[in-house]
């Protein structure tokens, strides 16, 4: 099976390096990343020396970003009318969906990877904490991963491309919504404390909350392995139904 | 039913299953958390654990915070995120019986109403009016107990803050400590001490110390009348602790000091002694302050000495700004025993001198060894009264001087299980590469100024002398025009001066985030050309 899943990651992976809007998408997202750290965070003038502002940031920067690379996973293909070839592959679908997922989440991984410089700036600077920084990329990196699922699944469940970017990244957004302060307080209002507590749980940016003070909760790890695992099951679903519809 | 309306329904039932298994890790799994930090600042100490597993009733804590809180200083919403996080910390490590909402305490809102009523103070007095981060818990029979604030500056002692106030919603035996002090509340050294134990001030004209104290702190004190020194000597000839921290030169009194407390600072005297009190125990605070030989501001290291373990706990992070040296006196009795020395380099520079900051001329101290001038000792007198006496004040400022006053608590009072907390060393890393930047520039463009300042100093001198000469020389209308032109060229230097500072800082700024602006995409194009590599050489391996 890994040896599928990895045949699977590395077509898909090369197929990404290829085009030209992964780069461009790319680059957008760690220029936007700098500007926002540097430029909206204030860091230089608050004098801190650490990356909040970035994973302040990022599950947002993520939303945009991560659709961008998986709704060419599925979608594309289906527009580009190679699906009906990759699905009739002797290959079990959870493969295709894992290995198409694992590559998204890659390129993911190497885009945080340009926010790199930050850390070193900081490092340079300052005395940053490595160790409550790493945590903020390691759980980050995880939050893009469900991410990536959740674009996997939505691109899996629609032929066209623009719709799959489109839906998967308004969705990802609005999911983000109940982690803000300001949300959370007009759902406290509106629905009581425990109640906006509960809806709190779908949104990321709640779960990269401790993350970013370095503190590693085990229940966030969960809803980044256990969401990831739901949509990987919904997109090997998906592509299952488009198997025995075509047959 | 369709492949399609079959992979609906099951997509839909993982998706539930997923959610539902969240809401109930959620909720179970609060307590499950790793404290990844290099100084485990949200790892509970083992007495705060043992308090929260043994809560007798459950506790709400109510953190009131503006809603505008980064608006007035941009760090404050960063401290704000940390209180949350140990807030979580303290609600996680109490098994459900700490509950912790959120107010926003909004201008002129019901819950800023709710804050001011409760006891919450102004964050930043000085600045704005309406910025509060501050706690208020109450228990089950309607208990209450309140951190009117929860400053940055106070970060190092959060945990044995909150746990103290849970504490007193327990009633639990407290240190209590009467305190003697011109400096208010919120400057460091008496925060550092209300983390450790219970204060009950005493204002100027107490004439006993209270039953209830376990000890007194005269912390930065007035001159005591003779019948305040008389119920200091009664205090301690019933064999009363007391811990004492005088500075020949206290900074934050002077209103040059960047400091957000300097209001709260200029209330407090530049000088702090005790002469009745230090002649009993057979000690002098020098006139002057102590300074490195070189370098300049005159920070000092601070060592411990002897077997104190007060001191030797907070040892390595000691460091004091120009603090006094205690001079030993003939003393009939009593013991005396060293705690803390200067660093051997250090020198004896005038008080003033240390106050305004001005490179000042150097001269040994007074002492009568050569290992450093004595920065704080512990005496005992033959009634059994025992002393700290600490010749400097702004150390208490510091988290190891946090963890010394701590430690000396502890010692000294009753058995109060939150009294030796340890003192982190606080949540702000600060960019020190930009504020060592900014200090040379600043130093830099200080120099140039004080140097032009100086020049247009006698300009304008020799511009007034010209001129009430001119009234009775008419040749010397010439010189005059010429020293007004000289005058204003002086100006325009100076003008250029300032702005060469602010461009160096800007400059430094825009290097900073243009280097970065530009590192994300080159890394985009140095994956991309690793990707072509790759898919040439495959390419390549594919041909025939």
């Amino acid at each position: 099976m890994s040896r599928l899943v990895l045949a699977v990651w590395r077509k898909e992976l090369l197929q990404l390096a290829g085009q030209p809007y992964v780069y461009a998408a790319s680059a957008v997202f760690a220029i936007s990343a700098a500007l926002i750290t540097l430029q909206l965070g204030d860091a230089l003038r608050l004098g801190v020396a650490d990356l909040d502002a970035l994973f302040a940031a990022a599950p947002w920067l993520l939303s945009l970003f991560v659709p961008i690379l998986t709704a060419s996973a599925w979608a594309g293909e289906a527009r580009a009318g190679t699906l009906e070839l990759t699905l009739s592959l002797p290959q079990p679908s959870y493969a295709l969906a894992i290995g198409k997922w694992l590559a998204a989440w890659s390129v993911a991984g190497l885009a945080l990877l340009t926010t790199l410089p930050l850390w070193i700036t900081m490092t340079v600077l300052g005395q940053p904490d490595h160790a409550e920084t790493l945590v903020g990329y390691l759980m980050t990196f995880l939050a893009a991963g469900t991410l990536a699922g959740f674009g996997s699944a939505i691109s899996a469940s629609t032929r066209s491309k623009t719709v799959a970017i489109t839906l998967a990244a308004t969705i990802s957004i609005l999911a983000l919504m109940p982690g803000l302060q300001h949300v959370q307080r007009g759902l406290a209002a509106a629905f009581g404390d425990g109640a906006a507590d509960l809806i709190a749980i779908i949104s990321t940016a709640t779960h990269l909350e401790a993350a970013r003070n370095g503190v590693v909760e085990v229940r966030s790890l969960f809803f980044f392995v256990s969401m990831t695992a739901v949509f990987l099951a919904w997109t090997a679903l998906a592509l299952d139904a488009r198997r025995s519809g075509d047959a | 039913m369709t492949p399609r309306r079959y992979a609906v329904l099951m997509a839909l039932c993982v998706l539930v299953i997923g959610l539902a298994s969240n809401v109930a890790v959620w909720t179970a799994g609060a307590g499950l958390r790793a404290d990844f930090t290099s100084d485990r600042r949200f790892t509970l100490s083992p007495p705060v654990r043992t308090l929260l597993a043994e809560l007798s009733e459950p506790i709400e804590l109510t953190l009131y915070v503006s809603e505008d809180i980064g608006r007035a200083d941009p760090a404050l919403a960063r401290h704000a995120a940390q209180v949350r996080q140990m807030l979580a910390t303290f609600a996680a490590a109490s098994d459900g019986r700490i509950r912790v909402r959120e107010r926003v305490a909004a201008r002129f809102s019901v819950a800023e109403d709710e804050a001011i009523a409760a006891g919450l103070r102004p964050l930043r007095p000085g600045v704005s009016a309406s910025t509060f981060l501050g706690l208020e818990a109450v228990n089950a029979v309607n208990q209450r107990a309140v951190a009117p604030t929860l400053a940055p500056e106070e970060a190092a002692n959060l945990e044995a803050a909150l746990a103290r106030l849970i504490l007193t919603l327990e009633d639990e035996a407290q240190a209590q400590v009467a305190l003697v002090t011109t400096l208010g509340e919120e400057s460091a050294p008496v925060r550092a001490l209300a983390g450790a134990a219970q204060i009950l001030p005493l204002s100027p004209g107490f004439s006993a110390i209270p039953a209830t104290a376990d000890m007194l702190a005269l912390i930065h004190p007035w001159s005591l009348s003779a019948v305040e020194a008389g119920a200091l000597e009664a205090f301690l000839a019933r064999g009363g602790q007391v811990i004492v921290a005088v500075d020949p030169a206290y900074r934050p009194a002077v209103a040059d000091v960047a400091d957000p407390y300097a209001a709260l600072g200029a209330l407090a005297p530049a000088r702090s002694e005790l002469p009745a009190a230090f002649e009993a125990l057979g000690l002098r605070l020098s006139r002057g302050a102590l300074s490195p030989a070189e370098g300049w501001p005159p920070v000092v290291g601070l060592r411990s000495v002897g077997a104190d373990p007060v001191a030797a706990g907070a040892d390595g992070g000691l460091a004091a700004a120009a603090p006094g040296a205690l001079l030993v006196a003939a003393r009939p009795s009593g013991v005396i025993a060293p705690t803390l020395r200067a660093s051997v380099t250090a020198f004896e520079i005038a008080a003033a001198d240390a106050l305004a900051r001005e490179r000042p001329t150097l001269t040994p101290p007074e002492t009568t060894d050569g290992d450093g001038a004595l920065a704080a000792a512990r005496v005992k007198d033959a009634a059994g009264g025992e002393a700290l006496v600490i010749a400097d004040v702004d150390v208490l400022a510091t988290a190891a001087g946090a963890r010394l006053l701590a430690q000396a608590v502890a010692d000294f009072g009753p058995e109060d299980p939150l009294a030796a907390l340890p003192a982190r060393t606080g949540y702000a890393r600060s960019l020190t590469g930009v504020t060592r930047a900014r200090e040379q520039a600043t130093a830099q463009a200080e120099r140039a100024r004080a140097a032009i300042q100086a020049e247009l100093d006698v300009v304008e001198a020799e511009l007034a002398a010209a001129e009430a000469r001119a009234a009775v020389a008419a040749d010397d209308f010439a010189e005059l025009a010429a020293l007004r032109e000289r005058s204003l060229k002086v100006r325009a230097e100076l003008r250029a001066s300032d702005q060469a500072f602010l461009t160096e800082l800007r400059g430094l700024d825009r290097a900073v985030t243009w280097i970065n602006l530009f590192a994300g995409p080159l890394l985009v194009g140095g994956f991309g050309a690793a990707a072509f590599l790759v898919r040439r050489k495959r390419m390549m391996g594919e041909a025939p």
